[in-house]
C-alpha cells in the first residue's frame, strides 16, 4: 500500500469519525435527592386521589398522633409538596449570565437575549421574578441610560404593562418576553420578533421585583405511591404535563446622540421559586 | 517526511479526536434546590435542623446562601421578598465551610448541602413567619468595553414557620369567591339565567381567604352535576398563608389551566349544571359549601340555524313574489 492510498483511508476514517460524533447524548434526569417527609403532619388529612388517572393516593396521618408528637418534641417538620411525588427537582436555568449589548450607537437599538428554563417536577406552581439593581450606568455611576417608557403616548409602558417600543428615537433600556408562562401583556411577541417591552423594576427606587414567568399547573406526571404491602404500580393513564417550561427575555437599549460615551452595565436579578 | 513520521502524526490526530470533549458555552446557570418547600410548626425555645441540597448543573460560579422574609401578594401565589433578614426567628448554617451571606466557589456538577439551624427564642408570640432560603449566584463583571446586562440567578425554597406554644391554631377562613363568567345572561322576571355555549371551555374561580394567624391547607372537592352525570375534582391541598387570599387549584386533566382559574370545565353536556364546592380548612372545622348553576346550550349552532331559517324564508318569499310578478 502506498502513502497516497494510506492517507486516503485515514482521511475517510477521520471524516467518518466526525459524522459519528453527532450522536445525541441521554441526559440523566433521575434524581435520588428528592424526598417527601410528611409522615406526621399537623393538619389536613384524608385521602387525596388524582382525578386524572386515580393512581395517586396519599393519606396523611393527622390529628391525635401529630398533636402528641408536637407536645413531646416541640416541633413538627415536613418538607416537599404533599400532593406531588416527583423525581425531578426544582431547577432554574439561564443560558448565559451576560447580555452584551455591544457598542451602543445613537438611534440604533441593540438587543441581547437570555433563555430561561424552569423544571418544576417537584413543585406544582412556580414563579420567576426579575429586577434590576439600577438603570444601565457607567462604572463611576455618573451617567445612566434610563429605563424605557416605550413609544410613549398610548404606548407608554410600565414595569407591569408591556407596550410597543419600535421607534428608533425613543431611548432607554428595557426587556421583552416570549415563550411559555409569560405575562399576558407580552402576548404577540415571538422568539424571533419582539416589539412589546417593559422597563425593569428598579431596586434603587424600591420597586418590587416583577413576575416574568408563572405557572399554576400542578404536574400530573407523577409516580403512583405503591400501597403497603407492595403491589405493582398501576399504569399511568393520565395526560403527562411537561415539567420544563422555557421563555426568552430580550434586553434592548437605545441611546440618543447626546448620551455621554462610556461603558454601561447593570445587574438583573432573576429569582425562581416554587410557590408556597 | 517519511511514512513513519506521517503515520505518527495521523495517529496523534485520531487520538486527539477520541479525547472527551466538553462543549463550551457562555456562562450558564443551572441550579437545583431540594426540598422545594419546608413547613415547620414549632414551640418557642426550640430549634430544628433542615438540610437543603443545591446542585450545579451549569458552569462554575460563586454562590451564596441567603435567608429573606417574604409576604404573599395578590391571590395567585405570588410573593414579595424583603431585601434584608428580619423577624424573630434565628438562622445559622451548621456547615463548617460555608456561612449565610458569604459567597463560596461552586464547581460544575457539584452538590452542596446547606444544613440550616432554625431557632425560635423563648417568648416569641404565636403566629406565622415566612422566609425563603435562597441560593444566589454572585454576578461577575468583565465589561471589556461592551455595555452589558449582567444576570444573577437565585433559586429559592419557601420556609413556612408556625410558632405556637400550645399546638392549637385558630382557624378563621372563608370561601371568598366561587364564580364563573357566563357567555350570556338572560333575565326573565326576577330570575337570572346564566348561559354557556357548549363548545366553550368554562373557567371556574374558587378563592379562599385566610383571616387567621396561621396558614391553612383547604381540602375538599368541586362537583359538577348535570342530570344523572356527576364529575368530581379534588382540590389541591395548597397553603393559604395567614392574612391572605389565594385562588386554589383542583386536579384535572386540563393541561393549561390559567393561573387565575381553579378549574376549567370542558366538553360540557347540554342542560342545567350545578357546580358545588365543599371545603374544610382543617380537621374538625365545619365544611363550607358554595354552589353556582348555569345552563349549557348550543348557542352558536342555534344562531346559525336561525340565520339559515331567515335566509330560507327570505328566499322563499322572494321566489313567491317573483312568481306573483310573472302572473
Amino acid at each position: 500500500m502506498n502513502i497516497k492510498k494510506l492517507l486516503i483511508i485515514v482521511l475517510v476514517l477521520i471524516a467518518s469519525h466526525h459524522l459519528l460524533v453527532a450522536l445525541s447524548h441521554a441526559i440523566n434526569m433521575r434524581s435520588d435527592q428528592y424526598r417527601i417527609q410528611f409522615g406526621k403532619v399537623d393538619s389536613g388529612g384524608g385521602k387525596m386521589t388524582d382525578s386524572v388517572d386515580n393512581t395517586y393516593n396519599l393519606t396523611s396521618s393527622i390529628g391525635q398522633e401529630a398533636a402528641k408528637e408536637f407536645q413531646s418534641n416541640g416541633y413538627i417538620v415536613k418538607s416537599g409538596f404533599q400532593y406531588i411525588y416527583s423525581r425531578i427537582p426544582f431547577t432554574f436555568y439561564l443560558s448565559n449570565t451576560r447580555v452584551d449589548l455591544g457598542t451602543l450607537t445613537p438611534n440604533s437599538p441593540s438587543t441581547g437575549a437570555i433563555t430561561l428554563k424552569v423544571s418544576f417536577g417537584g413543585a406544582g406552581q412556580y414563579l420567576v421574578t426579575a429586577r434590576a439593581d439600577a438603570p444601565l450606568s457607567t462604572v463611576q455611576g455618573l451617567d445612566q441610560i434610563s429605563f424605557t417608557l416605550c413609544d410613549g403616548g398610548a404606548d407608554t409602558c410600565s414595569i407591569s404593562t408591556a407596550k410597543v417600543w419600535s421607534s428608533s428615537t425613543k431611548y432607554g433600556f428595557g426587556y421583552g418576553m416570549a415563550g411559555q408562562d409569560i405575562p399576558a401583556d407580552f402576548t404577540g411577541n415571538t422568539y424571533i420578533s419582539t416589539t412589546l417591552f417593559r422597563p425593569f423594576a428598579n431596586l434603587l427606587t424600591s420597586e418590587d421585583a416583577v413576575t416574568i414567568m408563572q405557572s399554576g399547573n400542578v404536574t400530573a406526571d407523577i409516580t403512583p405511591t405503591p400501597a403497603i404491602p407492595y403491589t405493582p404500580a398501576p399504569t399511568l393513564a393520565g395526560v403527562p404535563r411537561t415539567t420544563t417550561h422555557q421563555s426568552v427575555i430580550t434586553m434592548k437599549a437605545n441611546i440618543s446622540g447626546i448620551q455621554p460615551p462610556g461603558t454601561y452595565a447593570t445587574v438583573i436579578r432573576f429569582l425562581a421559586t416554587p410557590s408556597f | 517526511m517519511n511514512t513513519k513520521k506521517l503515520l505518527i502524526i495521523v495517529a496523534i490526530l485520531i487520538a486527539s479526536l477520541q479525547l472527551p470533549v466538553s462543549p463550551v458555552h457562555a456562562q450558564q446557570v443551572n441550579l437545583s434546590l431540594d426540598p422545594p418547600i419546608v413547613q415547620a410548626k414549632m414551640k418557642p425555645g426550640r430549634s430544628i435542623v433542615v438540610a437543603y441540597t443545591v446542585s450545579n448543573g451549569g458552569d462554575p460560579t460563586n454562590l451564596r446562601f441567603l435567608i429573606r422574609p417574604f409576604t404573599p401578594t395578590g391571590q395567585l401565589g405570588s410573593l414579595s421578598v424583603s431585601q434584608k433578614l428580619e423577624g424573630p426567628v434565628l438562622f445559622s448554617l451548621e456547615n463548617t465551610d460555608i456561612t449565610i451571606e458569604k459567597p463560596f466557589f461552586f464547581a460544575s456538577k457539584e452538590k452542596r448541602q446547606a444544613v440550616l439551624r432554625i431557632s425560635i427564642p423563648p417568648g416569641v408570640p404565636d403566629g406565622d413567619y415566612y422566609y425563603l432560603l435562597l441560593a444566589e449566584t454572585v454576578p461577575a463583571f468583565s465589561l471589556a468595553g461592551q455595555s452589558t446586562g449582567v444576570a444573577s440567578a437565585s433559586i429559592g425554597s419557601p420556609l413556612l414557620i408556625s410558632i405556637t406554644e400550645s399546638g392549637v391554631t385558630v382557624i378563621n377562613a372563608t370561601i371568598a369567591e366561587f364564580s364563573f363568567k357566563p357567555d350570556y345572561v338572560l333575565t326573565i322576571g326576577n330570575n337570572i339565567v346564566r348561559i354557556i355555549d357548549n363548545i366553550n371551555k368554562l373557567p371556574i374561580v374558587c378563592s379562599v381567604r385566610n383571616m387567621g394567624k396561621s396558614l391553612i391547607q383547604p381540602q375538599g372537592s368541586i362537583r359538577d352535576v348535570n342530570g344523572l352525570t356527576e364529575n368530581k375534582y379534588d382540590i389541591v391541598p395548597q397553603n393559604v398563608l395567614s392574612n391572605s387570599q389565594r385562588v386554589i387549584k383542583a386536579f384535572s386533566d386540563e393541561n393549561n389551566t390559567p393561573i387565575e382559574s381553579t378549574l376549567v370545565l370542558k366538553n360540557l353536556s347540554l342542560g342545567t349544571h350545578q357546580v358545588t364546592t365543599e371545603i374544610i380548612f382543617a380537621e374538625g372545622t365545619p365544611k363550607q359549601t358554595k354552589t353556582i348553576s348555569f345552563l349549557v346550550l348550543p348557542v352558536r349552532l342555534m344562531i346559525i340555524l336561525v340565520i339559515v331559517l331567515i335566509l330560507l324564508i327570505l328566499f322563499l318569499a322572494q321566489k313567491k313574489w317573483m312568481k306573483n310578478e310573472e302572473m
